[in-house]
């Protein structure tokens, strides 16, 4: 019995099986995009769900999503002034995402997954995650009447899980969701297919056209909402950043919206040192999403998921990266509800602790957005989070949270002050990307596009490091 | 712990043995089993420990070792942080300095 099922989940790692379960489970032919050298044709994949803008909005709407409030944090900014120069210290803006059925931004992609799922005859949705989409494919099967399955990496070789991951797992068996918990491992992606092989229902992946379709609507709210109540759109849009979804949705809608001159600003909490595949490391780290063990490899390896192409882009987007400490994003927890008065999950509030920094810097005339916040509850709580770090030996301590060692301890700043972000060198990341498919690159005109597009390099410039090779 | 048939109950499966995972993981990883737990309706009368099927709220049967009779959900709000508790005091005290 054992030996059969250890045969069975290794199987699909072969390419035509994994081929074949997701051509149905997504119903994308990903081989028609696909050009003969490194590159695809993104434009195309991204219309392949055939949805118009009006049916998204509509959708959302009918399914409990969207037009969330996009609050002025009257409190963070008056903190933010106060370690100012002289007219600097830019307006904080917060979009309420935690308002959006199942209390995360997550609901916008689920709602269009589900539906789409729903309208080609699928019985039920899939989804691999720890986070808050589960919750929102859970809570949006349920709306519209789909069977749900929720795949989670939940607990250690102890069999300990992450508080938050936990409440995720509660969540969607409150929506009626299948929860399966697995766990640390790759073979999540393996499990994964064989669900989806076993059951024949949609693949709702965090990475197909869809899930980034439905965040869309997102950024396109953000401009909106602030032309109407300030004339104008915001200066700067601060994106809790991993998988790269959130990042490309917003900047995808802020586009649509026409908003050209926004600056998209990605923040990552830092947890560099920590392997994400590591059984042992796995419940030394606070944060189970917006990390950078998830939003640095998929910068210049975006395709290594559980689609063949993924539609989540963010370097074709992004105009700045910064990275907080985990520390940092605690900090800006407690100073959202006792300042603002909002209480909201600590992973959430990475584009917040990210945006007092940088809103320093700005002028007090600029608007900056923080773009996202989740809801607040038993185990997705700082004070559920911290005890756990203790419990696995991680140290709490006040000081320069810079100086914190991810996995070691975890340090708070004394004040706002303290507060900092710390740029990733895009450029380098841009560079880098197009020195990996220099190998494959086939010299033709449509490839140097490619990557001219993927990496927002000049076409020189990518020339330039493809013939260097 | 007993469970009745009917009852909804927890299980453990192994999918892969210790050795025998994915290449290329960590070898902490690498040296463990890949376990699946699945929650569901009990096939029959049984004990904690016992190898048993259940079938799953979407209808899937599953075979595992009975893990929870009677699981339930245990996360907290959790204690109060001591070096947390003291930011919103201290971020007052440093607002009006």
């Amino acid at each position: 019995m054992a030996e059969a099922m250890m045969v069975n989940l290794l199987d699909y790692q072969d390419a035509e099986t994994q081929q074949r379960i997701l051509l149905e489970a997504t119903g994308v032919d990903y081989q028609t995009f696909e050009y003969s050298g490194v590159g695809f044709d993104y434009d195309a994949l991204m219309r392949s769900p055939q949805v118009e803008w009006a049916d998204i909005v509509s959708t959302q709407k009918n399914f409990k999503v969207g037009e969330t409030p996009l609050f002025e944090l009257s409190g963070v900014t008056q903190l933010v002034r106060h370690m100012s120069r002289p007219g600097h210290g830019a307006q904080i803006l917060l979009k309420d995402e935690a308002a959006n059925a199942s209390g995360s931004f997550k609901a916008r992609r689920a709602s269009l997954a589900v539906a789409l799922a729903k309208r080609r005859g699928y019985a039920g949705v899939v989804a691999a995650t720890s986070g808050n989409y589960g919750a929102a494919v859970a809570s949006q099967a349920a709306m519209q009447g789909l069977k749900c399955i929720i795949l989670q990496e939940a607990y250690d070789s102890r069999g300990v899980g992450q508080p938050e991951i936990l409440e995720k797992a509660r969540a969607c068996e409150a929506y009626g969701a299948e929860v399966v918990q697995l766990s640390v491992g790759p073979e999540l992606f393996l499990t994964l297919l064989k669900v989806l092989d076993e059951t024949g229902y949609f693949s709702a992946s965090l990475y197909a056209p869809y899930s980034v379709l439905g965040v869309e609507t997102l950024g396109f709210e953000i401009a909106t909402q602030c032309r109407e109540a300030y004339g104008r759109a915001p200066d700067s849009v601060v994106v809790s950043h991993a998988g790269g979804g959130n990042v490309t949705g917003t900047a995808r809608g802020l586009l649509r919206a026409g908003a050209v001159e926004t600056d998209v600003i990605a923040a990552s909490v830092n947890l560099a040192g920590l392997h994400m595949a590591s059984d042992g490391q796995f419940n030394r780290k606070s944060f189970t999403t917006s990390h950078t063990g998830f939003a640095m490899p998929f910068l210049d390896q975006p395709d290594r998921v559980d689609v063949p192409r993924n539609a989540c882009r963010p370097l074709r987007y992004l105009d700045r990266m910064v990275t907080v400490e985990q520390g940092d994003v605690f900090y800006a927890t407690e100073l959202l509800a006792q300042f603002d008065g909002l209480e909201r999950g600590p992973a959430g509030n990475t584009a917040l602790a990210a945006a007092i920094p940088i809103a320093r810097e700005l002028p007090d005339t600029a608007l900056v957005v923080v773009q996202e916040s989740e809801y607040s509850g038993a185990g997705k709580n700082p004070y559920a989070q911290l005890a756990f770090a203790r419990d696995n030996g991680i140290e709490v301590s006040v000081g320069d949270p810079r100086k914190s060692s991810p996995g070691a301890n975890i340090i708070l700043p004394a004040n706002p002050e303290g507060m900092t972000v710390t740029d990733v060198d895009l450029r380098a990341t841009r560079e880098k990307y197009v020195r990996r498919r220099s190998l494959h690159f086939d010299r033709s005109e449509a490839d140097l596009v490619f990557l001219a597009e993927e990496t927002r390099l000049p076409v020189n410039a990518v020339e330039e490091i493809v013939w260097s090779k | 712990m007993p469970a009745r048939k009917g009852s909804f109950v927890r299980v453990k499966c192994l999918l892969l043995e210790p050795g025998n995972r994915k290449s290329g993981i960590p070898e902490d990883t690498a040296n463990v089993a890949y376990e699946m737990r699945v929650a569901g309706y009990l096939a029959e009368d049984s004990s904690e420990g016992d190898q048993v099927q259940i079938t799953t709220v979407t209808g899937r049967s599953v075979n595992g070792a009975l893990e929870d009779a009677q699981p339930a959900y245990t996360h907290t709000f959790g204690p109060i942080d001591p070096v947390l508790h003291e930011v919103g005091p201290r971020v007052k005290a440093w607002l009006k300095r």
